[in-house]
């Protein structure tokens, strides 16, 4: 890890209001080595998925925010050094534009969590093309409360993931 | 010449309010294609589209409605394209007639969109208070 790729990602991180992610992580100046390690992981999840190389390097997601600061800024509120890279890329397909076409949740308390969102996109052929991302992890619950929601035709729509418009008194 | 039917929608004047319009118009014409307004820069697809640097969008439902405005021909159909512009307050649709075709579905879902508690909602990040 460059010393600049770790200065890029807390200048990231401070400019969208999650200065608290580096504040709260025990130790705190290893805040920054974890989440550069966990957008490493990423990449070679998404290469398995998509079968392309994407970048989410600090430099890349500083380039992203450029074009696009609020995908990044939700995507940089979804970051934890524990969140499972596969669903990370689920939020990142989503950002670039597919649907959601399915969520299932079960809970059950001090036993189980479950967590499966199947997207869909449009495939060279003009046909639908899935995408099924799962996840046993409770914490991934709180990719949830980022999601728009809204209705179509008084039919229920999950559509995008959205930052939470955070502010943060220490800024 | 597009109508000019302009339908104004309270909104939080920010990229991501553009961007849920884009998602909307890509629901309902899955082959859209974008252009930005003010620079003619073209975008083949809704993830191609730099949400941070445009208020100005033009959505085409497709590569032929695109290309018919492209050669400023009189042939172009009945909301062949829709103007978005966003405002501090609001997203304006410009468009030919908000009865005819997909557009009710259109102008219906940026409605409800832009009506979404996560783009209406701000939450205090504050450590020390928790």
């Amino acid at each position: 890890m460059s010393q600049s790729s770790a200065e890029i990602l807390e200048a990231l991180l401070r400019r969208n209001g999650l200065r608290w992610m580096i504040d709260m992580y025990a130790p705190r100046d290893q805040a920054i080595p974890a989440y550069v390690d966990l957008l490493k992981r990423i990449e070679p999840e998404y290469r398995k998925r998509c079968g392309v190389a994407v970048s989410f390097s600090p430099e890349a997601l500083q380039a992203e925010a450029e074009r696009n600061p609020h995908k990044v800024q939700a995507f940089l509120q979804l970051l934890r050094p524990d969140r499972s890279p596969a669903m990370l890329v689920m939020v990142w397909r989503v950002l670039q534009g597919l649907s959601i076409r399915e969520v299932v949740m079960n809970y059950r308390e001090r036993d189980s969590f479950r967590l499966s969102f199947t997207l869909a996109g449009i495939g060279d052929s003009g046909q639908d093309q899935l995408e099924t991302y799962q996840s046993t992890d409770i914490s991934d619950a709180a990719l949830v409360r980022h999601l728009g929601v809204t209705k179509v035709a008084g039919k229920p729509l999950f559509d995008g993931f959205y930052a939470l418009r955070l502010y943060d008194r220490k800024q | 010449m597009i109508g000019g039917k302009d339908i104004v929608i309270p909104a939080v004047g920010s990229p991501a309010s553009l961007d849920a319009c884009a998602r909307v118009v890509q629901r309902q014409w899955p082959h859209a294609r974008f252009e930005n307004a003010e620079t003619g820069e073209k975008y083949s697809k809704y993830g191609d589209i730099p949400f941070g640097t445009i208020r100005h969008l033009l959505a085409y439902p497709n590569e032929a409605a695109e290309a018919l405005w492209d050669a400023d021909s009189p042939d172009s159909p009945v909301n062949s394209m829709l103007y978005l512009i966003l405002s501090e307050q609001s997203v304006t649709a410009v468009l030919d007639d908000p009865t005819a075709g997909e557009m009710p579905g259109i102008l219906e879902g940026i409605k409800t969109m832009m009506e979404m508690e996560i783009l209406n909602t701000a939450a205090v990040c504050d450590p020390e208070a928790a």
